[in-house]
């Protein structure tokens, strides 16, 4: 696999301040990378690093292997698709001239800026027949965020960064947004970025989680590799503590695993998913599958790690 | 009114010379203010000092203003129209600044973020969402404007003030009215024009 992006020891101070100290991870070509980590933690400004909407202190960040320093920033971005939390739609502009603002920019041909922001907008489903000629005002909160997944997507970058695209967004409606960016990477491959503070969206969605803390990374890996290797109890702790995830409690860990024969349950027959997290915050496992079960060697669940990410992601985070 | 109706094409010339004074230091104040304002607006440091020195511009009584001048540019339209423009100057610097300035950082940030060049985001952007407040300056200051134009008459710029000051000083009462009611006519047409612009650059 070849490296879309490497970040090397990047860091950003303001003044004495530090909001980044060491981000270091590598996000690989097509690759779904989740950012995570508690508020203030410096997500956004690693993001923003990227493209260089802020200008790192301190490290070197490679897009493709090259030295963004070395890019002109205005080109770099131009390869680069971008969705902000606030989603900063032009609000004078149609949807239509929203979507084909990064190509116009770039001096295409009208005609073909029109076509192919009817195609963007085809793909997060808004049907451009009914919503090409809106304003922005004139859309909900999610149909807005999909115009700006739209324009991130118009320009076909090789990577896009989504900094908590569907934050504002009602659970339901957010639920949709992400199947169908999962679908849209899947078809289309691109390396994602994306920084969240729900964690059920990155594991919903994420090949891999970036955890960060205190401005630096603590972990990068898969999903199980979080759950069942955390580099750090901060990471365990972050996982099992975590308020989004506090809706596992109601969600029985064994509908996500396979009935077998158990020699050694780790936990109850009916134990939670959440009650799972936490037992593996705690340490208390010996392999990576968790066994379910009533007695040794009656009948129980085996949970795989694959079985437990499935069953996190399937969680709804609490509204607000 | 009987000078009004009597005079028809007096009237129109008049009103020819009155708008030609105007819509100059309107234009030039257009000019000068809108580097000025998006200056002022992207340049913290100069912001207080532009507007303190408008500001201070602003106070001069226009008799005062252009009597300073009239050694520079003599007796006539070109005195009368850098002098008037010096009053517009203030609202549409300040309404070009506080236009480019409050549009939100979300917007902006997103416009470099898709990869505009400065100059890109200034037109496609800034300039856009600041119009509406730019025009609504622009008619302030166009109908301030035509009101003092009527000053330029003293000093030979002609306009609906030659008859006014005609008037004053025969002390006829119509001829006064026939330089005043035209004025107000003007610049309440101005206005509703002006008007009319500000809500198609709004929607
Ligand atoms: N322009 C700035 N000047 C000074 N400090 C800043 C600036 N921008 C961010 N910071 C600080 O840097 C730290 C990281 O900010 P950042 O926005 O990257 O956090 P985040 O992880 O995205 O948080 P959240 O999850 O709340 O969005 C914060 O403590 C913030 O206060
Ligand atoms: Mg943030």
């Amino acid at each position: 696999m070849t490296e879309a992006l490497r970040l090397e020891q990047v860091a950003k101070r303001y003044g004495a301040s530090t909001a980044v100290r060491d981000a270091t991870f590598s996000v690989a070509e097509g690759e779904f990378c989740a950012i995570v980590g508690p508020s203030g933690c410096g997500k956004t400004t690693t993001l923003k690093m990227i493209n260089r909407v802020i200008e790192p202190t301190a490290g070197r960040i490679l897009v493709e292997g090259v030295d963004a320093a070395a890019i002109d920033a205005v080109q770099l971005r131009r390869r680069i698709g971008y969705v902000i939390q606030q989603i900063g739609l032009f609000p004078h502009m149609t949807v239509e001239d929203n979507v084909s603002a990064v190509l116009r920019i770039t001096g295409r041909p009208r005609a073909e800026c029109r076509q192919r922001a009817h195609e963007m907008l085809e793909r997060v489903g808004l049907p451009p027949g009914e919503y090409a000629r809106r304003r922005p005002a004139a859309l909900s909160g999610g149909q807005q965020q999909r115009v700006g997944v739209a324009r991130a997507l118009a320009a076909d970058p090789e990577v896009i960064l989504m900094d908590e695209p569907f934050a504002a967004v009602d659970p339901l409606i957010r639920k949709q947004l992400q199947d169908e960016l999962a679908r849209i990477q899947r078809e289309t491959r691109k390396t994602v970025v994306f920084v969240t503070h729900d964690l059920p969206e990155a594991f919903r969605l994420a090949d891999r989680i970036v955890v960060f803390k205190d401005g630096a990374v603590v972990q990068a890996g898969t999903p199980e590799e979080l759950l069942f290797a955390p580099a750090t109890p901060f990471v365990s702790d972050y996982l099992a503590e975590s308020r989004e995830l506090l809706g596992l409690h109601f969600v029985r860990a064994r509908d996500f695993g396979r009935p077998a024969t158990v020699e050694r349950p780790d936990l109850p027959a009916e134990a939670s998913l959440l009650e799972v997290l936490r037992a593996l915050a705690a340490g208390r496992r010996e392999a990576r599958t968790i066994a379910l079960g009533a007695a040794p060697g009656g009948n129980g669940w085996l949970l795989e790690p694959a079985d437990l990410v499935r069953g996190i992601a399937a969680a709804v985070a609490p509204p607000g | 009114m009987h000078y009004v109706l009597s005079n028809p094409e007096a009237i129109l010339r008049l009103g020819l010379e009155h708008l030609t004074v105007a819509f100059g230091a309107v234009l030039i104040a257009l000019l000068v203010g809108l580097p000025l304002g998006v200056a002022a607006a992207k340049l913290r440091w100069l912001e207080l000092p532009a507007l303190t020195v408008a500001g201070l511009l602003y106070l001069v009584p226009s008799l005062a203003l252009f009597a300073f001048l009239i050694p520079l540019l003599g007796l006539g339209v070109r005195t009368a129209i850098v002098g008037l423009s010096i009053y517009s100057l203030l609202v549409i610097m300040r309404n070009v600044a506080i236009g480019v300035a409050s549009v939100p950082a979300p917007i902006l940030e997103a416009g470099r973020g898709i990869g505009m060049t400065r100059r890109q985001l200034f037109g496609l952007v800034e300039l856009p969402l600041a119009l509406p407040l730019i025009v609504a300056g622009l008619r302030i200051a166009a109908v301030m404007t035509i009101g003092i134009a009527s000053l330029a008459a003293y000093i030979g710029a002609g306009g609906f003030g030659t008859l006014i000051f005609r008037g004053i000083a025969t002390a006829d009462n119509d001829l006064i009215l026939a330089g005043t009611l035209p004025t107000a006519a003007l610049a309440l047409a101005c206005d509703q024009l002006l008007r009319l612009l500000e809500r198609t650059v709004r929607s």
